[in-house]
């Protein structure tokens, strides 16, 4: 079930009354339980299986390894843990991927590998939940955890239904608790997660899919679309991308807040970072916080040599690449991040933690040196994503030389601008991401821009108004596009 | 008391922000089309006139540049009265007639034009006028022949009937708002039914002043009608397709007929000639479309997407008038719904208006049609149309 459907505003409130109507945590927990494999399987029935059969592993391997008392079962525990984790996303998402690329490479020397179809569904959101279940067991090994022997408990965790499809990838031991304690119905969690879900709304029905009308326009035959146009198409696949994961976060964070859960902030306006290095502790903080955790610092962090410390970065960036998507140019984005994260880096140190709560400085107008590094960290980031959204390896590489080798054609130009005056989405998608690029510039100290809760009431439910009403205008105007991250 | 005063005092003037705010927005953001249609108590709708301009249009995703005379139809300015060596065919119709999606050149009008200017017999000159209206109902249709058309004296009046739609169209009871009004007098006789809209009083004016009141209405509209698509509950216009008629639209029928037989009526009347062309809807050429509707309608309806042209054969044939179907050669000329290649499909996205190819087979059937009938002189025809009642059901 997606969130931007009218059967998730009917599910919403009903989930959010029996909740709170129930007297106990274990009922509410089990309620929760039942309410999140009914959003789960409402994709497809199959999937409840499989996301039950991987948490059910991972909760018999947690209290398995609290008994145990020897370091070599426990390592064996961990070991098994990990492959039936990193197996069944093997099968189920790359499986395709690495019979076609051997395939491939059999062609290459002259061996006709055989030909057979791989027809695996990739269930939705199994790159999230295997993550989240793989920290459970990652961190009882570490000690950083008790294991749960309440199974209502443990389930809810692994499967609530905010977060299950495309995160915030929570870690164990800071959501867990969460459901091991008693929860209120507060007025102040109510006040803080509907405008957070609002705001959701607003930036995946009224920007992501306004946006996606032109990006699709042109990276649907790139060999037929102008260098200018698929250079405007990059441009708004950049806030495409970010209005809609970030939307799908805000929503998450927001529900679950409804429900007394705190779950990690995602994103932190990372369009305003300064450097490569600063716009990965800014974009999908979850994921990039749970590679740093358990692959970066495991394979010796920044302790080793600069050369290790370098092999270990593009490292976790190609493998960061490769659980986005099970193709090549997924690799190679996370490749071109890993380099530019080495080779960049250095920029991040000067600058204080200050700047990193509140991107680019206190001043309304920021430095000129400042605007500049903002902008050349986007200009990068926004090529990378160019291999993100492509539909294959060889079309990236085609819309990379057409937009430079075409950058100077003025037949490209002019057609955008007969686009632009003709008031059709060129025009409004211009002005869609200059209204959102404002509207987290000054509100970039907050959380989310709609965190107005200080402000008089009747200014406070102007700006709510306001947001509603373009939601409700667009989802009308706009057909349903599925978030980007789903496919993950 | 003065706490609860202050209290009161803040939660009106939230309540009147969140109005003003509503208000505001509905004023400002609500989409005002360019090409939106101006209500016009004569002749129901026309475009804002002598319009020139480049208007993006989200069903075909370009920019079109949109021409409208002084009268408010598509084209260019036509002279009053018979003008001498040049004959005219006056097209009244629907969106599918108006092609707000294509260039003018790729409008039925155009290529209707050009076909009679090269294929027509030598030396006849032939002027073409678009009078269509995207909403436009057969009821509009009859009002604008009375009040614009007959005054530019055409030779030959083709009134683009909307198979998909028009009957409902033309109903105050089964239609979400009316424009031009008839209804059938006890004694059978057609007249004109001015009586107000259901909204009267303090709901017509706030109609009338309130943009957020037609912005809220609009939307809500549309949820129902994504929930009903969602439950797979019909639309009224749906029932258009169903053999079993209910009560409501046999009186549609009888209206409908009644409306296109004055029409006839009173073109023959000005000396001109009516023809009926039925323009097909996806559902009538394509089968899963076909195959949706009845999953749609309840199982005891009998479907059948070839009712309403049928229904319009049989008004027609009652009183002579020329009556084109052009459904055989539609689902002739259309590739199977697999095929990729999006610019063979006679509709947009498979399922909208016509398209640039479907413009062009509506025309050349259109044209054979008049050759046929001899209205017009034609030096060769094409294999491709003809007049193909009965259709049979695939």
């Amino acid at each position: 079930m997606s969130f931007t459907t009218i059967i998730f505003l009917l599910f919403l409130p009903l989930v959010f009354c029996v909740h709170w109507l129930l007297p106990r945590r274990t009922a509410r927990n089990t309620w929760l339980v039942a309410a999140s494999y009914f959003f789960y399987g409402y994709w497809d029935y199959r999937f409840c299986l499989l996301m039950f059969i991987s948490s059910m592993v991972d909760f018999s391997i947690g209290l398995a390894l609290h008994r145990s008392g020897s370091d070599r079962r426990r390592k064996m525990l961990l070991v098994f843990s990990l492959v039936s984790n990193l197996g069944l996303l093997g099968v189920f998402k790359y499986m395709g991927f690495f019979v076609e690329s051997f395939r491939e490479l059999a062609a290459v020397f002259g061996f006709d590998a055989a030909s057979g179809t791989w027809e695996i569904i990739l269930p939705v959101g199994i790159s999230f939940y295997t993550f989240q279940t793989l920290s459970y067991t990652i961190d009882i090994y570490r000690g950083k955890l008790e294991p749960t022997t309440r199974l209502a408990d443990y389930l809810a965790f692994v499967s609530f239904f905010p977060q299950l499809v495309a995160g915030p990838i929570e870690r164990a031991s800071r959501l867990l608790p969460q459901f091991q304690r008693d929860r209120r119905c507060r007025w102040g969690n109510i006040c803080e997660g509907l405008p957070r879900i609002l705001w959701g709304f607003f930036k995946k029905i009224v920007i992501a899919d306004s946006l996606a009308v032109v990006v699709q326009a042109s990276y649907a035959e790139p060999a037929l679309s102008s260098g200018p146009a698929l250079m405007l198409a990059t441009f708004f696949f950049a806030f495409q991308i970010y209005a809609d994961f970030s939307a799908y976060s805000d929503i998450a964070i927001g529900t679950a807040r409804l429900f007394d859960i705190r779950l990690m902030q995602n994103f932190a306006y990372p369009y305003f970072s300064q450097s490569i290095w600063e716009f990965w502790q800014r974009w999908h903080i979850s994921l990039s916080t749970w590679f740093r955790d358990y692959l970066y610092i495991p394979l010796g962090g920044n302790r080793e040599s600069r050369w290790r410390r370098n092999k270990n970065i593009l490292i976790t960036f190609l493998v960061s690449g490769l659980w986005h998507g099970a193709a090549w140019r997924f690799v190679a984005w996370g490749g071109l991040h890993g380099a530019a994260s080495i080779g960049l880096r250095p920029g991040l140190d000067r600058r204080s933690q200050m700047e990193m709560k509140r991107p680019g400085g206190n001043s309304w107008i920021p430095p000129v040196s400042t605007i500049l590094r903002m902008v050349s960290t986007f200009l990068l980031v926004s090529l990378f994503w160019v291999f993100f959204r492509a539909s294959s390896l060889s079309d990236s590489l085609l819309i990379l030389k057409k937009m430079f080798w075409e950058s100077a054609s003025a037949a490209g130009y002019s057609e955008l601008i007969t686009r632009y005056l003709s008031g059709g989405p060129v025009f409004s998608s211009l002005n869609l991401v200059l209204a959102l690029v404002m509207l987290e510039w000054f509100q970039r100290h907050l959380h989310h821009p709609l965190q107005v809760l200080h402000w008089p009431k009747p200014l406070r439910w102007a700006v709510y108004t306001a947001t509603f009403w373009f939601v409700a205008e667009y989802a009308g105007r706009l057909p349903d596009n599925p978030f980007i991250y789903f496919q993950f | 008391m003065k706490k609860w005063a202050k209290i009161a005092g803040i939660e009106l003037l939230t309540l009147l922000m969140i109005l003003g705010v509503l208000e505001f927005c509905s004023w400002s953001f609500a989409p005002a089309p360019a090409l939106a249609t101006r209500h016009d108590s004569v002749v129901g709708a026309r475009y804002p006139r002598s319009m020139d301009r480049l208007v993006y249009n989200s069903e075909s995703g370009v920019p079109v540049s949109f021409r409208t005379n002084a009268v408010g139809f598509r084209g260019p300015e036509w002279k009053l009265g018979r003008q001498p060596g040049i004959q005219r065919v006056a097209i009244l119709g629907d969106s599918f007639i108006a092609a707000e999606a294509l260039e003018v050149e790729e409008t039925l009008n155009h290529k209707l034009h050009q076909l009679l200017a090269t294929q027509g017999a030598p030396g006849e000159r032939w002027e073409v006028m678009n009078f269509g209206v995207a909403g436009s109902s057969t009821a509009d249709q009859l009002a604008l022949y009375r009040n614009v058309v007959r005054h530019y004296k055409p030779d030959i009046i083709v009134v683009g009937y909307g198979t998909g739609t028009d009957v409902v169209d033309n109903s105050r009871e089964l239609a979400s708002h009316v424009r031009v009004c008839f209804r059938l007098s006890p004694d059978g006789r057609l007249e004109r039914d001015n009586s107000p809209a259901e909204n009267s009083g303090w709901l017509d004016a706030v109609f009338r002043w309130s943009r957020f009141y037609v912005w809220q209405k609009s939307r809500s509209n549309q949820l129902i009608k994504e929930v009903r698509k969602g439950v797979q509950q019909p639309s009224r216009i749906d029932w258009i397709f169903d053999r079993q008629e209910s009560e409501k639209m046999t009186r549609a029928w009888k209206l409908t007929a009644a409306i296109i037989e004055q029409l006839d009526r009173e073109t023959r009347r000005d000396g001109c000639t009516l023809v009926v062309m039925a323009v097909p809807c996806a559902i009538q050429v394509y089968e899963d479309s076909a195959d949706q509707l009845a999953g749609r309608l309840s199982p005891a309806s009998r479907v059948d997407p070839l009712y309403p042209t049928q229904r319009l054969l049989q008004i027609c044939a009652r009183r002579e008038i020329p009556c084109l179907s052009m459904v055989g050669d539609f689902r002739r000329r259309a590739p199977s719904r697999l095929s990729t290649r999006e610019e063979e499909w006679l509709f947009f996205n498979g399922v909208g208006h016509l398209n640039r190819a479907g413009q062009r087979a509506a025309a050349e059937n259109l044209f054979q049609f008049l050759v046929r009938e001899k209205l017009v002189s034609g030096i060769s025809t094409t294999a491709s149309a003809r007049t193909d009642p009965p259709v049979q059901n695939r």
